[in-house]
């Protein structure tokens, strides 16, 4: 029997200006899922479900095999949660917070935590209120991250970080890989981050998911032709998602890609000059100005 | 510990061939070799930064062409294969012919012009090499 | 299952965490308070009087600090996030903060208040004072529990600073009003405090008021949804 990280059936919700309708996102354990969308998706509704902080109007939600929100207590002792907006109390120390954290997770690990303090580096009698963005994010991190939490849900986690900043962030995070009952969930508008890291992509557009897929094979669907057009080429072409012509040639990308692409494209008129293989981001762009 | 592969997200080529590509060249040149067991998939990805996914993605093509085993269990090991040398060193010379003759497509070439290209490339090497006697095995 | 994960323990450690963070403020209040008292044991009418409008004051602020400090700036300085994904339900997370409030600010005015008491039996000044010096003192109690009700609901600064304006503002008009009660107005400079009828009906009327806004509150957090 496969187990889940997490589990969303058909869940619905809606703002006076936002829905969320029918979502069904599921994540296998020991797996990452980058959740992509622009700001306004729907990511953090969706993160904040998961959390049980707002409560779906219908379908189920289930974490670590607990429903939530009833049984979000459980959930959360093997849930850790770090997000850009999350901030620490400002009068105290890091030390303070790390032994907060202790006294309600038996399972902090205060060696490890010692750990990433160095390689943070950040200093844990230092006071909140003195520290910079990239220091506070990175403390927020190890909060969660010495705990080692069976799923890790992280919004946002390297938005506003500078590049060394960010580095270190991903080596930790590339660290949970090694268990393979650790799974992360992570929001990032930073299709870079996700790009490395994620086993499933989750595409999320206006409070519809667009695409759940590995990764691999998502990016592998998309493709970018540069082709020479003649006056025989035909108007459109199965599979494409835009075309976009000048002069004699022709940009053509497909969500469809396959070896016998190629040949399809050269039957409907198209000459293929290049082939390309498109990044997260750029696929990113063109899947959302084809939804819309 | 990057078990000594450089991955870079500026390449063009897609990470899972970057690490058949650096696996398959540690073969070639001795680095990694026969019966050595290769890092467990989780233990590759974390140190390399690259999903699980990928490094799965890339172990598979490694084990179809032949460079690498995989024993349910026991994990990968490099391939004990003695011809595989000989083999890997054809499917590059194969991969590369494959690329020149892309770009030459892209030239707008023929095929005749590409061929003959091929010929006077031979002809200059063998008359270049003449006097040393040429030294690939 | 829910009942086995009973979370008094957590609750327990977030009214820890409120204590910790507010206890350097509190400190510096009962201080205050205590120079304060001092004032009022001189036992002259002016100092007396000086004492009394220290005291009313110190007692708003306390109240106005703690509702503001820890539960207004919990959510605008985005701590909540932080709170909220420790294993807790949003429901017992705002059940925590009610009664961390409560207790942080129960404990230094029954402090404050009961140390009124004792230097008014003490000294030379009139015990019949202490009847109003109660009343007064759990009117600015019950005002207390409004604002803190405001906060704990709206997490709205706005709307929390409003209520202590109104009610800081009512309680000049309360203190006249009852001076003006000829059954408080004949016992006030008497030798010993009288409590009589009309004294105990306002003093129930503040503390069944008090207990309606705070069981009122407490009903309404739990039927909260949405958090953050």
């Amino acid at each position: 029997m496969q187990n889940y990280a997490f589990e969303m059936n058909d869940v619905s919700i809606r703002y006076p200006h936002f829905k969320m309708e029918g979502l069904n996102l599921s994540l296998p354990q020991g797996q990452v899922m980058g959740l992509v969308g622009v700001n306004g998706a729907g990511k953090s509704t969706t993160i904040r479900i998961l959390m049980g902080l707002v409560k779906a109007d219908s379908g189920q939600v289930k974490a670590l095999g607990y429903n939530l929100p009833e049984h979000q207590v459980q959930a959360k002792y093997d849930i850790g949660f770090a997000s850009d907006d999350m901030r620490l109390y400002k009068s105290q120390t890091l030390q303070w917070h790390m032994d907060f954290i202790k006294s309600i997770y038996p399972k902090f690990d205060s060696a490890y935590a010692a750990d990433l303090l160095k390689r943070f580096d950040l200093i844990a009698d230092q006071q909140i209120k003195g520290i910079s963005h990239g220091q506070r994010v990175k403390a927020c991190l190890l909060l969660v991250l010495a705990r080692r939490p069976k799923l890790l849900i992280l919004d946002e986690p390297t938005t506003g970080l500078d590049p060394v900043a960010r580095e270190e962030v991903i080596c930790e995070l590339a660290d949970i890989l090694l268990d393979d009952e650790r799974s992360v969930l992570f929001s990032s508008h930073n299709t870079h981050d996700i790009e490395k890291l994620s086993d499933q992509i989750a595409f999320l557009d206006r409070g519809k998911l667009l695409a759940l897929q590995d990764k691999e094979s998502y990016l592998e669907s998309w493709a970018r032709f540069r082709c020479q057009i003649n006056n025989t080429s035909s108007e459109s072409v199965l599979g494409a998602v835009s075309i976009k012509r000048n002069g004699q040639i022709a940009e053509i990308v497909t969500a469809q890609y396959s070896p016998h692409y190629v040949a399809q494209l050269q039957q409907a008129g198209f000459s293929v000059l290049e082939q390309h293989r498109m990044s997260l981001e750029e696929i990113f762009v063109a899947n959302i100005k084809r939804s819309r | 510990m990057t078990f000594g592969l450089f991955l870079s997200n500026t390449d063009k080529k897609p990470m899972y061939l970057q690490i058949v590509e650096q696996i398959t060249s540690k073969v070639l040149i001795g680095d990694w070799p026969a019966d050595m067991p290769l890092p467990s998939i989780r233990e590759l990805a974390a140190s390399t930064q690259v999903s699980v996914i990928t490094v799965k993605r890339a172990y598979l093509e490694l084990e179809r062409a032949g460079v690498i085993v995989t024993q349910a269990g026991k994990g990968s090991y490099v391939s004990a294969n003695t011809d595989l040398n000989q083999q890997l060193r054809r499917q590059e010379f194969e991969q590369q012919l494959a690329d020149t003759i892309n770009l030459g497509k892209q030239l707008q070439l023929s095929d005749e012009q590409i061929i003959d290209c091929v010929a006077q490339q031979l002809l200059m090497q063998t008359s270049l090499k003449s006097g040393v006697k040429a030294g690939e095995q | 299952m829910t009942t086995l994960f009973k979370n008094t323990n957590m609750i327990k450690r977030l009214i820890i965490k409120d204590w910790e963070l507010m206890k350097k403020g509190i400190a510096g209040y009962m201080a205050a308070g205590i120079v304060t008292i001092g004032i009022m044991g001189m036992a002259t009418e002016i100092t007396f009087n000086v004492g009394a409008i220290l005291m009313i004051t110190l007692l708003i602020v306390i109240g106005a600090r703690s509702a503001v400090e820890s539960i207004v700036n919990e959510k605008k300085d985005q701590t909540m996030p932080f709170i909220l994904s420790l294993p807790i339900s949003p429901q017992h997370y705002a059940l925590a903060k009610l009664l961390s409030n409560l207790v942080l600010y129960i404990v230094p005015w029954l402090i404050l208040v009961l140390g009124m008491l004792a230097v008014i039996i003490s000294t030379p000044i009139y015990n019949g004072v202490i009847p109003l010096v109660v009343l007064v003192s759990v009117y600015i109690l019950a005002a207390y529990c409004c604002y803190l009700a405001t906060a704990l609901l709206t997490y709205s600064e706005g709307f929390t600073i409003a209520v202590m304006i109104v009610t800081n503002l009512l309680i000049n008009a309360f203190i006249i009003g009852i001076m003006r009660m000829p059954e408080i107005n004949q016992t006030f400079k008497a030798a010993t405090a009288s409590w009589n009828s009309t004294s105990l009906t306002i003093l129930a009327a503040e503390l069944g008021f008090t207990c309606v806004i705070l069981v009122l509150t407490a009903y309404l957090q739990q039927r909260k949804t949405n958090f953050l």
